[in-house]
């Protein structure tokens, strides 16, 4: 199937012709959601059978799918940039799913994040977007050569570059190994834009319109999870300091994320921000150090992501004044601007499974990451600190739902909405019944 | 019976979902078609609960998340009967005084109303402690949304405290049950109750859910965002905050705590009844300087669930079986009595829209009827010799007094005091004269009938509290002998 969409995209890249663009893109959307709710259907269907590192790229496909869709409607455009990006990022996720050698699963890792990066320049807005897309440059490329050192240690001490070897690699407990474990953390947490190498993001998110904001913001953590699901020995290699490192990162990222999001009046800032306390979750899952941790940090990543994608998705199209919603403020007309129950409802569920609040499918994922974590008072401390992202959320749904504003926010297309609906009907499904995503 | 219960729950939300928001009229007959619905299923849960039986009836299971332990599991025993009756009885008396007291967005209102409902159902008749968590903790956005939208002049800032405190509450809960049940294996009752779990283990689990608990009620040093909360609400959540909020923190310590951990409770409790204790008499002095009456009603609330609290943590210390009934019989009493004292206020304050003590005086003269009732209530929550509430409180000193003369005393003491403060507010709103000529209207026959029925129910079952006494104490035997197989 990944196959097939990837060929699809060439061809249709191929045969554009700004003469066909309505075609071209009913063309596109149709086979983003066909490839996403097929990919889903199949992962509900044969559950574990289907292999996690594809679960990941489902959503990835989906992630853009839905923006693609939303940012071509909005502008009228047939975004090539965007279809280079997707495709690079696609063959850079087959390649690290399917590659065998070390070396080529990093330069898969590379690609994946250079077409990120030339998305963000090419979508950049004014001088200080670009600003702040170098800076994501800097920090890459950093965490690159972290990576990169990583990669080329594992192949010293496995004597090979193929992956089998690595993964068949038996921990002796010397230096080399706990380096490797510290480089490897280093790489990765800048990656996923988790604290405390995070300066960039919060700049970046606001700098960039949204289309290019998912690919940046959902992307790269889809990356990094699919390379950890394929590199699992590397957590074995001194798994105590592996526990360790998450757990330091862990409690990083809750404070930078959920303080740093306490102050922001941006929408875009506070997704950020609470987009890095969520990777402090990830973490914890992390620091378990086993294979079922790596599963319960993939359902938590996309409940979250189902849940922002459908928070973005209404929030991408609607309009107040003209013109797009950026503030915390702007929000406040949505519930007067019809007594529209679904589009408010679907926007309260998204932030209620953000908020990982029961009875919504964000507290079972959060829960399972307790029930598995290494540390259950690394788990209380984290607990309380999302009181304070508590707070957060419920700024957002105070603006939503309960001040009153004078000015009148307009629904811009309800297609999108529609989509945000159903998202929301498998986000309600799967609390009624979490037996898929959590076992 | 508890599927009807659950689909009844269900069907208010459906049938209120699906009436056009502008159509006030239709709602109130949806109301009221509901709350004769309510009525019939009170005396169907009467008539089929069998009152011998001390243990679960009417049980109902499904398996929800074996890998996890967890099921779907509800039953009825004689500690939740009477708090699920609660329910029947406040909820529908809630919505159908909003017809008159909610203006804007009514439908919105009785959305959340019965959303309330059906949760409170599912906490108050879940045996598995998963289930239980997420029907209580799922409390949470109906009631912010009720206190932040149609709240009083300081809605804002008391709904996010209260968001805030009750989520804290949640998160230490989720804590602790999720510590127990990995340490168990699972989060059914029957398991918990019977397992054996180590001193280090209970004593962690103890303080945390009982901290997670007393956060759930107005106990020192907590007190500050519930009262808020209840000054802030509008009237017809007060019914239910005051009625049935408050006793979810109890009767979680009753079902989920006290029964679990016996040894934590022979150990530690002691911090918690003179916690209560120091609250009760601290919370006696500071409602004298109260202004708003609300906020009075609140803090006389408070001292009894003080009360209430120490009760509680003496009773499982020293096993008095006596004293575990005339608990759950206390909240059942205040539910009534509160709930009816915040009622008739708030026919009060619809007429005036005022809440200060100073603005008032001589109101009997204009409302002689309201009056009545209210003095009514005043000596129900005082515990006047042939309420319910005086049934419960009594059977409680008198185990106290076994227990602790001298807390005894000081609690006596308080409750007396409670009787002045009580006469004094009444003296200060209803009588003397009228500074100035207030055309305030008496009250009308249906809140006259609202009044009436809760007031006969108080007064019935303090004059035949048998069959009260008897599912309580039959429930209180049985869980008695799970700490004895355990032992």
């Amino acid at each position: 199937m990944l196959e097939i969409t990837l060929a699809s995209i060439v061809a249709m890249f191929s045969l554009s012709d700004p003469r066909r663009q309505k075609s071209l893109r009913w063309m596109a959307e149709g086979l983003y959601f066909f490839c996403c709710f097929t990919a889903i259907a199949l992962y509900v269907s044969h559950g574990k059978c289907l292999d996690r590192s594809m679960v990941a790229v489902v959503f990835v496909l989906l992630n853009t799918g839905i923006f693609s869709h939303a940012w071509m409607k909005k502008n009228r455009l047939l975004p090539h940039d965007l279809f280079i990006s997707s495709l690079a990022m696609f063959m850079g996720f087959y390649a690290i799913m399917v590659s065998e050698n070390l070396i080529a699963i990093y330069v898969s890792l590379e690609l994946i994040f250079f077409s990120v990066l030339i998305l963000l320049l090419l979508r950049s807005k004014d001088v200080w977007s670009i600003e702040t897309c170098f800076k994501y440059l800097v920090l890459n490329v950093l965490s690159s050569a972290s990576l990169l050192l990583s990669f080329l240690a594992m192949i010293y001490l496995s004597s090979s570059l193929q992956i089998n070897d690595f993964m068949s690699y038996h921990p002796v407990g010397n230096y080399l190994e706990s380096a490797i474990v510290i480089l490897f953390t280093l790489g990765i947490s800048v990656k996923i834009s988790s604290a405390p190498i995070h300066s960039a993001m919060a700049d970046i998110y606001d700098s960039l319109a949204p289309v290019a904001l998912a690919l940046v913001g959902i992307l790269p953590r889809f990356a990094i999870f699919v390379l950890l699901w394929r590199l699992k020995n590397i957590m074995f290699l001194d798994h105590v300091l592996w526990s360790k490192i998450c757990v330091i990162f862990a409690i990083f990222s809750w404070c930078i994320g959920y303080f740093g999001a306490i102050r922001q009046h941006k929408i875009m800032r506070l997704l950020c921000y609470m987009g890095i306390a969520q990777m402090g979750w990830m973490w914890l899952a992390w620091s378990a150090a086993s294979v079922e941790a790596l599963e319960v940090s993939l359902n938590f990543m996309c409940l979250y992501t189902l849940a922002w994608l459908v928070f973005v998705t209404i929030i991408v199209h609607l309009m107040y004044r003209q013109r797009e919603i950026l503030w915390l403020d702007e929000l406040s007309g949505i519930m007067q601007s019809s007594a529209n129950y679904i589009l408010a409802i679907s926007l309260f569920l998204s932030i209620a499974v953000m908020m990982a609040v029961p009875p919504f499918i964000g507290f079972w994922a959060r829960f399972a990451i307790l029930r598995i974590s290494a540390s259950f008072f690394v788990s209380c401390i984290g607990m309380l600190f999302s009181v304070i992202g508590a707070f957060c959320y419920l700024n957002l749904i105070y603006h939503a739902f309960v001040r009153v504003h004078y000015y009148e926010v307009i629904l811009l297309d309800f297609r999108g909405v529609v989509l945000a609906v159903i998202l929301n009907s498998i986000l309600v499904c799967l609390s009624l019944y979490p037996v898929y995503i959590l076992c | 019976m508890i599927n009807l219960l659950f689909v009844y729950a269900a069907s208010c939300i459906a049938l209120l979902f699906s009436i056009n928001r502008s159509n006030r009229f239709v709602l109130l007959n949806a109301v009221w078609f509901l709350s004769i619905i309510a009525i019939y299923l009170t005396w169907l849960l009467f008539d089929m609960f069998d009152e011998s039986i001390g243990g679960f009836q009417m049980i109902m299971s499904y398996s929800w998340l074996p890998e996890w332990g967890v099921n779907l599991a509800f039953a009825l025993d004689g500690y939740s009967l009477w708090l699920v009756v609660l329910t029947l009885l406040l909820v529908p008396m809630s919505a159908v005084l909003s017809y008159e007291w909610i203006h804007k967005g009514l439908k919105e209102y009785l959305l959340f109303l019965y959303t309330i409902q059906f949760l409170l159902l599912g906490c108050f008749m879940a045996v598995d402690a998963f289930v239980f968590m997420l029907f209580s903790e799922g409390l949470l956005f109906p009631v912010y949304f009720i206190l932040a939208v149609w709240g009083l002049e300081n809605k804002n800032e008391s709904s996010l405290w209260f968001f805030l405190h009750y989520f804290l509450s949640s998160v230490l809960l989720c804590l602790a049950f999720t510590y127990l049940a990995s340490e168990l294996g699972g989060f059914s009752w029957d398991l918990w109750a019977l397992s054996l779990i180590e001193n280090k283990v209970q004593t962690i689990f103890f303080i945390a859910a009982s901290l997670a608990f007393i956060m759930k009620m107005p106990l020192l040093p907590f007190h500050i965002c519930i009262i808020d909360a209840q000054t802030q609400s509008p009237s017809s959540l007060v019914i239910l905050l005051s009625g049935l909020f408050l006793n979810i923190g109890c009767y979680g310590l009753i079902r989920w705590v006290l029964p679990i951990v016996p040894d934590a409770v022979s150990c530690y409790a002691d911090v918690f009844l003179y916690l209560s204790f120091i609250s009760m008499v601290f919370l006696s002095f500071s409602i004298f300087y109260q202004k708003d009456i609300k906020k009075f009603i609140a803090y006389a609330l408070g001292i009894k669930y003080s009360f209430l609290s120490s009760c509680l943590f003496a009773s499982y210390r020293d096993h008095n079986l006596a004293l575990i009934d005339s608990a759950i019989m206390q909240m059942f009493a205040h539910g009534l009595a509160f709930s009816g004292l915040f009622m008739a206020f708030a026919m009060i304050y619809h007429r005036t829209q005022r809440r200060d003590v100073s603005w008032y005086g001589g109101l009997s003269n204009v409302m002689p009827s309201l009056s009545l009732w209210f003095v009514a209530y005043c000596f129900a929550t005082i515990a006047l010799p042939g309420t319910v509430n005086f049934a419960s409180e009594f059977i409680a000193f008198f185990m106290l007094m076994k227990i602790n003369f001298a807390m005894a005393v000081f609690m006596l003491a308080s409750l007396v005091v409670s009787c002045a403060y009580m006469l004094w507010i009444y003296k200060l709103v209803f009588l003397g004269s009228m500074d100035v000529d207030r055309q305030i209207t008496d009250i009308k026959p249906l809140e006259t009938c609202l009044l009436a029925v809760l007031l006969a129910i108080i007064f019935w079952f303090g004059m035949f509290p048998r069959f009260l006494v008897q599912t309580v104490n039959n429930t209180s035997l049985i869980m008695n002998n799970y700490l004895y197989i355990r032992r």
